[in-house]
């Protein structure tokens, strides 16, 4: 990291990339152009002039390919990193000329997709996670009698996980039932 | 409607085709296809309109814009999720690359769902009108 990189920490769940779209926005403008993202919370930028550069993020679940990238920079979006997924793009907000322009979506079913498919490749499997293995794991380790610590520790992750689950899974059903 | 389709390119695009009717000579829409694609959004219409001539993603958007005096924009996240779906329903094709800019052409189930689509809109438009189709 040289000396213009600064680092921030914070944290969007899988529900909130309109609200990580809205705050790498102010970051740009503050000056701060965001370069990478390291998993789970740590956001690395390096001091620009600052501009309204508008941030949006495509969920793929895949590497994004040649093709993927040179449609977007055609349409004037820089596709510039991409994280567990998630693809980040960006595009000064001075070179729109139509407001429909500002959204790497046209149509609702597009971004109804977009939604389903967070939903269906990560939701499901943390569900399956929790129904499957750490409910079974706990039942198991409290029927051989676990020590008193490990037992907050276990409690404390459990309502975390819980949290996140039911956090995500309502937030997502609430940007599904605007677009439909 | 017009179609400028090269001979070369046309016999390339009709290389996947759906699966030929043996009584009427005329294509079999699978029933999955017809539920999706008929009626058309609008993205979908005009990329499957514009795809009798080979092009590429954005090629597609800019020509709709023009067509439409900048009323339809296809942005190209919803650009590139709609070809990459009409490929798999082999309702287009890809042609070749060119710059890492992939090609797309219409083939000949997406023609028969084009068709579809024009003779609804047609309707629409007459009853609008007040014209009855007898």
């Amino acid at each position: 990291m040289d000396f213009m990189s600064e680092m921030k920490i914070n944290f969007f769940t899988i529900a909130d990339y309109q609200e990580e779209e809205i705050w790498l926005r102010e970051q740009h403008k503050n000056g701060r152009k965001l370069q990478k993202i390291v998993l789970p919370c740590f956001y690395i930028f390096e001091e620009c002039e600052p501009e309204d550069v508008i941030y949006r993020l495509d969920y793929k679940n895949s590497k994004a390919d040649n093709t993927y990238i040179q449609m977007f920079q055609d349409y004037g979006w820089e596709y510039f990193a991409d994280c567990a997924g998630w693809h980040y793009l960006r595009k000064p907000a001075s070179e729109m000329e139509l407001e429909e322009e500002k959204d790497i979506f046209s149509d609702n079913t597009s971004r109804l997709e977009m939604v389903q498919n967070v939903f269906r490749t990560r939701m499901v499997p943390l569900m399956i996670i929790l129904l499957c293995c750490i409910l079974p794991q706990l039942y198991r380790l409290d029927s051989h009698g676990m020590d008193g610590a490990l037992k907050v520790v276990f409690a404390f992750l459990l309502v975390i996980y819980l949290y996140l689950i039911a956090h995500c899974t309502f937030k997502l059903k609430k940007i599904r039932d605007e677009l439909i | 409607m017009r179609c400028i389709t090269p001979k070369c390119i046309e016999a390339k695009c009709n290389k996947k085709q759906m699966k030929i009717e043996p009584d009427t000579g005329g294509i079999l829409l699978e029933d999955r296809i017809k539920r999706i694609y008929c009626p058309m959004t609008e993205t979908g219409f005009y990329i499957l309109f514009c795809l009798q001539v080979p092009q590429h993603g954005y090629g597609i958007s800019q020509q709709v814009k023009q067509m439409t005096g900048n009323r339809v924009v296809i942005s190209p996240g919803t650009m590139y999720g709609t070809l990459s779906k009409m490929e798999k329903d082999r309702l287009i094709t890809f042609v070749r690359e060119e710059e890492k800019r992939k090609l797309y052409c219409i083939t000949e189930a997406g023609k028969e769902v084009l068709t579809t689509e024009i003779q609804r809109i047609e309707r629409l438009y007459k009853n609008s009108q007040g014209e009855w189709i007898l």
